[in-house]
């Protein structure tokens, strides 16, 4: 009697265990993600046949390899198919680092194809990493929220600060302008991914050095993307309780020039900070100027396809007016022929509205440069305002890219005042600096940043 | 003896009391995106006689909510039990989502209220071996919602409403087994179910223009449990529970849509997250002081430094601590003639001490309890209330929880360790 209790007994305990495992079961996704490894082949592999006969996934081509994904199961069966390749898997990142799967991991969070700061920093160290002889990855400061600023520098000799001119094209000071992370990125990998393969690429990135700032405002960034999409600022917790500081309004040149153009109050969309540069963020953009030698820039924003050179604090003319105004109308004719969208052209001030601390203002006033902001599409707030739909970001970016190369090139014969840029190159380049940043300047070459972070 | 079990109980009592005063502190910040109502630390369902004796539940013999605090309990229980807990909820949150964060701005703390039902079990033992089922509600991701107008001139410009639901549910199946008459142990599967739905919906009525940012989580997870009951003595009784770390599943879809008159942009997103849940291990005493009078003490460890969180495919930074919730409570029981009958009616009184994980703020609430009852030998109805302040965040958050539970024991019959309960 004793022993039939206990065979129900074990007979319930049998059922209901098995009973849980299935419940787990059903929940559990038991089998891990198929381990990958990136092979390298010729470029003149047949890769149309392969690609045919095993799941490959193209990485990079670089201009003697092409990069592949692919499974660990079927390499030896690609080998024994007679295919030569070598495993690289090592070069871009190890398994066993942070980063290996986020970076298997597919894209389409909440943010859909446009990149969060997470993706951002595992997409700017892969094009490092893949690039080594072109490009480098250095942290030029660090947002409130402890956030790294990233800036890709890409040039022939990337590790060295050589005699040549710097073209800044920074991206993302207002957190919701989505696009304009995205455009400054994808020129700097269409330089990386066509050095090799495009005469023009290649004279730019051996003439120039390029620096890529995508992220300037990476926490406003994050906030648009996890809470509030319209957010605009950074995230400073003020005095009053409110939040933000307008990053292009916290530089120091014109800074509270008046009220219109920036506000003191610490709960406006344009409020600008406390004193010039007292946000990290823009600390962060002083510090790459200070430190490298840069001679022009664009600063890409969102919306209303204009291209906007300074003045913003006040309606008046720079003396140089004319060239500005021939170079933004140079580009915005480059920008046209290419999905013939209409980027207007004209001084900021009177063009869009007032600013003042602004990037472009600061950029041109301490630096004497040529600085542009580019209002990205739409043209209007019908039309998406803030919203690119994720099929625009590749012709924004198309339309965009021979703009920044036009600039690059200009910045290239200017400073080697060869063709009809000499005229400009002893009006840029042999003028005196505004005093006050003329002995912080003066040290620059060769100077290391901090927190200088490679692949 | 007795005096002796008692001074070295007091004693434990005085130097946990002390301890957390020291680690009590204040901040509110709990409120990220999977922030649970309330508190973060979640052991078990808590019935109206856990709530009131300071959510003391893990060396005390209370309902089938055992199966979620600590299995080896339901062997104490009466050979057959159903427990039902419905509660009202009150809590205030002050910094959540786009509240209080940069975009809406409040005068003050907002509360939520509701109305849930918080567990319902049961348990049935055949020899020395008890089988225990229940469903309880462990997390209830509600917000107070929010709707904001800009009017000017009498003209409304733009529109904001927000809102968020959403709750975990917890099914347990549970085996405990009395192996003597001081010792036993328990084991539990708990299957975990729930969602978190939000949208966000803004006009701009002059331009026509609309944007809605809206989220669905659907949760899932399974946890073991395993719990010892053991009894020194017929006066002083320890409990422990343990919770492995384990991973819940998400899986989340998101749509971030614009329309206007002249286009429709629509951003859609999916996502496999994972959230690592903590180690949790609880620890509580019984004290029988008299027939009429027991005191509760019990401590409960969360190790929330090996919390992750992702979110739509991002890992996100949680800088947690560890934490320990320590409640203390007093039961006295007296005798009633009511209807010709009997009745027993129990008072319960109660204090704990809940620190939040969130290192920045260092948010602590403290909880006052009390609540009484009426039953006899068949059925038991018992009502209790906790009010809890919190400090560290420096908006002084209230929560408040009223529960009321029925317990019936059909048939009752003595267990195997003699105590009828």
């Amino acid at each position: 009697m004793k022993k039939k209790v206990n065979y129900r007994q074990r007979l319930l305990l049998l059922i209901i265990s098995g009973l849980m495992v299935w419940l787990s079961l059903t929940e559990a996704d038991l089998s891990p993600p198929a381990p990958m490894e990136v092979i390298a082949l010729d470029r003149n592999t047949d890769l149309q046949t392969l690609r045919l006969s095993f799941p490959l996934d193209p990485l990079l081509d670089d201009g003697q390899k092409i990069y592949l994904l692919v499974e660990k199961k079927y390499l030896e069966t690609i080998r024994q198919a007679g295919y030569s390749f070598s495993l690289e898997t090592s070069r871009f990142l190890t398994p066993s680092a942070p980063g290996w799967r986020q970076w298997l991991r597919p894209q389409g969070g909440l943010n859909g194809d446009y990149h969060s700061y997470q993706e951002l920093a595992s997409k700017l160290k892969t094009l490092a990493a893949s690039y080594p002889a072109l490009a480098r990855l250095y942290v030029i400061g660090r947002s409130l929220e402890n956030r790294n600023i990233y800036a890709l520098k890409i040039s022939d000799q990337p590790g060295l600060a050589e005699d040549e001119p710097g073209v800044a094209l920074i991206g993302c000071h207002h957190a919701r302008e989505w696009i304009s992370l995205e455009v400054p990125l994808l020129i700097g990998k269409h330089l990386l991914e066509n050095y090799s393969r495009n005469s023009q690429v290649k004279a730019l990135v051996d003439a120039a050095e390029i620096w890529i700032v995508p992220l300037v405002n990476p926490d406003g960034l994050e906030y648009s993307i996890l809470n509030y999409r319209l957010w605009r600022k950074n995230r400073r917790l003020n005095l009053d309780g409110s939040y933000g500081v307008d990053l292009n309004r916290n530089y120091a040149y014109g800074w509270a020039y008046d009220s219109l153009g920036s506000s003191p109050e610490p709960d406006s969309a344009i409020f600008r900070g406390t004193a010039p540069f007292s946000e990290p963020e823009t600390e962060a953009i002083k510090t790459l100027f200070q430190t490298r030698r840069i001679t022009a820039a664009i600063s890409y924003h969102s919306y209303s396809q204009l291209i906007l050179y300074p003045w913003g604090y006040v309606d008046q003319p720079t003396e140089d007016e004319l060239l500005l105004e021939q170079l933004a109308e140079d580009m915005a004719a480059l920008i046209y022929q290419v999905n013939g969208r209409v980027y207007q052209a004209g001084r900021a001030a009177s063009l869009l509205y007032v600013t003042n601390g602004d990037f472009t203002d600061w950029a041109y006033g301490f630096y004497r440069i040529p600085a542009f902001t580019i209002e990205l599409p739409p043209v209007d707030l019908l039309q998406g305002g803030f919203w690119n739909a994720e099929e625009d970001i590749q012709p924004i970016f198309q339309e965009n890219l021979p703009a920044a190369l036009y600039l690059i090139n200009w910045a290239i014969s200017s400073y080697y005042g060869t063709g009809d840029t000499r005229g400009h190159s002893d009006r840029f380049f042999n003028r005196g600096l505004e005093k006050e940043e003329e002995n912080i300047v003066k040290g620059r070459p060769g100077a290391a940043f901090k927190g200088k972070e490679s692949r | 003896m007795e005096k002796k079990t008692r001074k070295i109980f007091l004693f434990i009592m005085l130097l946990l009391a002390l301890a957390t005063a020291g680690l009590a502190q204040a901040g509110p910040g709990q409120y990220t995106e999977e922030a649970p109502l309330g508190s973060w630390n979640f052991l078990g369902p808590e019935t109206a006689v856990i709530l009131g004796a300071g959510f003391c539940q893990i060396a005390r013999v209370g309902s089938s909510n055992a199966v979620f605090a600590n299995p080896a309990l339901l062997s104490l229980l009466p050979a057959n039990s159903f427990s039902l807990t419905p509660s009202f909820n009150q809590t205030q949150l002050f910094r959540y989502w786009l509240v209080n964060t940069g975009v809406v701005t409040t005068s003050g703390n907002l509360t939520f209220r509701n109305w849930q039902v918080d567990h319902i079990g049961l348990s049935h033992r055949t020899g020395r071996w008890t089988l225990g089922l229940g469903a309880a509600l462990s997390e209830n991701y509600g917000r107070p919602g929010l709707e904001y107008r800009y009017v000017y001139n009498q003209q409304v410009y733009n529109q904001l409403q927000v809102w968020q639901t959403g709750h975990l549910a917890s099914y347990g199946l549970s085996l405990a087994r009395q192996l003597n008459r001081h010792l036993s142990l328990g084991v539990s599967l708990v299957y975990e179910r729930g969602r978190i739905e939000r949208s966000l919906d803004e006009f701009w009525f002059q331009e026509e223009i609309q944007m809605i940012d809206y989220r669905y989580q659907k949760i899932t997870g399974f946890r073991v449990l395993a719990g010892l009951s053991c009894s020194l003595n017929d006066r002083l009784f320890f409990g422990l529970s343990l919770t492995p770390p384990y991973t819940r599943r998400v899986k989340g879809e998101s749509s971030l849509k614009y329309i206007s008159a002249l286009t429709e942009i629509e951003t859609t997103g999916q996502a496999s997250d994972r959230v690592r849940r903590p180690l949790i291990l609880g620890l509580g005493s019984r004290l029988v002081i008299n027939r009429s009078l027991e005191a509760y003490l019990e401590a409960v460890f969360f190790n929330w430094r090996k919390y992750s969180f992702t979110y739509f495919g991002e890992e996100q930074a949680r800088d947690f601590r560890n934490t320990i919730r320590v409640g203390t409570g007093l039961e006295y029981r007296t005798n009633l003639l009511f209807l010709g009958r009997t009745w027993s009616t129990p008072y319960f009184l109660g204090l704990a001490v809940d620190q939040q994980p969130i290192a920045e703020h260092k948010s602590t609430y403290v909880f006052l309890t009390f609540g009484s009852g009426i039953g006899n030998e068949i059925f038991r109805l018992s009502f209790s209330t906790a009010i809890g302040l919190e400090s560290g965040s420096g908006q002084k958050l209230k929560r408040q929880k009223i529960a009321l539970t029925l317990d019936i024991h059909p048939g009752p019959r003595k267990n195997q360790a003699g105590i009828i309960r």
